[in-house]
């Protein structure tokens, strides 16, 4: 057993937890451990080959392993330590971790302070429950990412994705342009799930068949999967069966959502969001337990790695201000809720003592909506929305100190207007 | 005789489906479009639509089989695929360093294919 010295221990060296990291140890926190279960930092950017990252953070077009490279040379540069091939068992309330690695056995660690950057797990056929048969050939479409870009084989010759999430998507150019046939994507809503620039260039493009508001209803095949049917379906979402048509394939790729992981979180006595899956924040990204902070996927699902570092750096700084001046922490305390039209709001409550940057998902997609936070205290208009495009509100400071000192709640809500 | 083409802009969250009307090669009118610069990007899909392709070529190395590449600037949408078989037949060894050109000039597009990880 051994007993590892640190200030920070950050769990998971994806975008979150390296950006995090970097941010902490240029605050001044001097000994900065990221514990990550792979063999290598950087998370899931080495299978993401593809382009499209870091047009927010660096104004620069980047695939997904140079955006993590830049990352990580930084943190290289600054001396933070990495703990790999280790994986994080155990966090107490008291923020006492413990981890194992074949090269150190059981590990130790009692840090000021945790950053938890675990990021998400991909929603496998179990938790959508696909009638059928259960043969092989069904995989996540991040899975067969990691075939294709890392590993070096394809998953199948014939291929349908259920869901049109972006994974998905990448996955039907990707593996196109490998010479796979993608037979059929299907979604069960009446609207692409994913970003509009990968429904133009990756379904569009390549002339993808698109199946909306229609979902698979039997999988065929005992050894191998040899065909799915699909069916439309009606507004409860039941599979209209007069509607059904056999697609014959070999391979079922699913891109049917992601959800934190947070399995250790919740061993820490953490409090999870039952909506978004993930720990519940205040605006400096800490936990209800004292000194543990998250950041990144982990807390929610982003559809941009950019906003994912910017969280992480968020954390960090914090984290950061906890271990060097606990003194100076603010309190909470207004809760913001999520109102008419709102899925979700990340942070959940804040301080009032700074600018609030605010960071929501709608219901539904729409045109000409009004977001209004608190009873006609800041309202925005904004042309389109997405649930597949987070939406960004900044309260500034000064509008903040207009609020009532006894102003406990600000509600959220998205509804149609134009003012 | 003329033809309609619906464009979706990707330029911004908007997403305006741009109306462009064509004879032959000669574009008669483009409506629709929210902004100048959704206008200029209807005229290039419809000219000279083009993609950066991202893509891997095989390596000597067993335990990195592949190594993540990217065209640095755009090629031409309808060369991705010939890119593809051409890259198909390329191996490469380490060391690799990132950015590194690993075929210049691909098909004569003016595009170098560069590396995207690095190979030690």
């Amino acid at each position: 057993m051994v007993l590892q010295k640190a200030d920070l221990v950050v769990i998971g060296a994806g975008p979150a937890g390296v950006a995090a990291a970097i941010k902490a140890k240029e605050m001044g926190v001097n000994n900065v451990i990221i514990m990550e279960r792979a063999e290598q930092l950087g998370g899931l950017l080495h299978q993401c080959i593809h382009n499209g990252f870091g047009l927010q953070y660096f104004k620069e077009d980047l695939t997904g392993p140079e955006y993590a490279y830049n990352f990580i040379e930084k943190a290289k540069g600054l001396g933070i330590k990495f703990l790999l091939e280790t994986m994080a068992l155990d966090i107490s309330p008291k923020r006492e971790i413990t981890a194992v690695s074949n090269k150190e056995g059981i590990i130790n660690l009692h840090p000021k302070a945790i950053i938890l950057a675990m990021g998400c797990r991909e929603r496998t056929r179990g938790a959508i429950n696909i009638p059928g048969t259960r043969p092989a050939g069904i995989f996540t479409a991040g899975v067969a990412q990691r075939f294709v870009n890392v590993e070096g084989f394809i998953p199948g010759k014939k291929v349908v994705i259920l869901g049109s999430g972006d994974v998905g998507m990448i996955m039907a150019r990707r593996l196109t342009l490998e010479g796979v046939k993608v037979e059929a994507m299907v979604e069960i809503l009446p609207y692409v799930g994913g970003l509009i620039r990968n429904e133009v260039q990756c379904i569009h493009d390549f002339n993808i068949p698109l199946f909306l508001e229609h979902t698979v209803v039997d999988v065929h095949g005992t050894e191998r999967v040899k065909a799915v049917t699909i069916a439309k379906i009606d507004k409860d979402r039941n599979p209209i069966y007069k509607t059904k048509r056999k697609i014959e394939c070999d391979t079922l790729l699913l891109s049917v959502g992601l959800i934190p992981e947070n399995e250790l979180s919740l061993k820490a006595g953490i409090k999870l969001d039952p909506v978004t899956g993930g720990p519940i924040v205040d605006e400096t990204m800490q936990t209800n337990v004292s000194g543990i902070f998250a950041a990144g996927n982990v807390v929610h699902v982003h559809d941009l790695v950019d906003y994912v570092s910017f969280e992480g750096e968020l954390a960090g700084s914090n984290a950061a201000n906890y271990i060097l001046s606990q003194a100076l922490f603010p309190k909470m305390k207004i809760n913001l809720k999520a109102g008419e039209g709102i899925r979700y709001i990340v942070p959940s409550t804040i301080s009032g003592q700074k600018k609030a940057t605010l960071y929501m998902r709608v219901l539904k997609p729409d045109r000409d909506v009004v977001v209004k936070v608190g009873d006609d205290f800041l309202r925005k208009h904004l042309p389109i929305v997405k649930p597949s495009e987070m939406l960004k509100i900044i309260i500034p400071l000064s509008k903040l100190k207009m609020l009532k000192d006894e102003t406990k709640e600000l509600t959220i809500s998205c509804t149609k207007g134009r003012k | 005789m003329t033809q309609e083409h619906e464009i979706i802009c990707t330029l911004c969250p908007l997403a305006c489906h741009i109306k462009l009307v064509s004879e032959g090669e000669k574009i008669i009118t483009i409506s629709d479009y929210g902004c100048k610069k959704g206008k200029e990007y209807a005229i290039q899909e419809f000219k000279f639509p083009q993609r950066v392709l991202t893509t891997t070529i095989r390596t000597s190395d067993i335990t990195h089989p592949l190594l993540s590449v990217r065209t640095n600037k755009p090629i031409s949408k309808k060369l991705l695929k010939e890119c593809m078989i051409l890259l198909a037949n390329e191996e490469i060894s380490p060391p690799v360093k990132i950015g590194e050109v690993v075929i210049s000039n691909v098909l004569n597009t003016g595009s170098d294919v560069i590396a995207t990880q690095e190979l030690i």
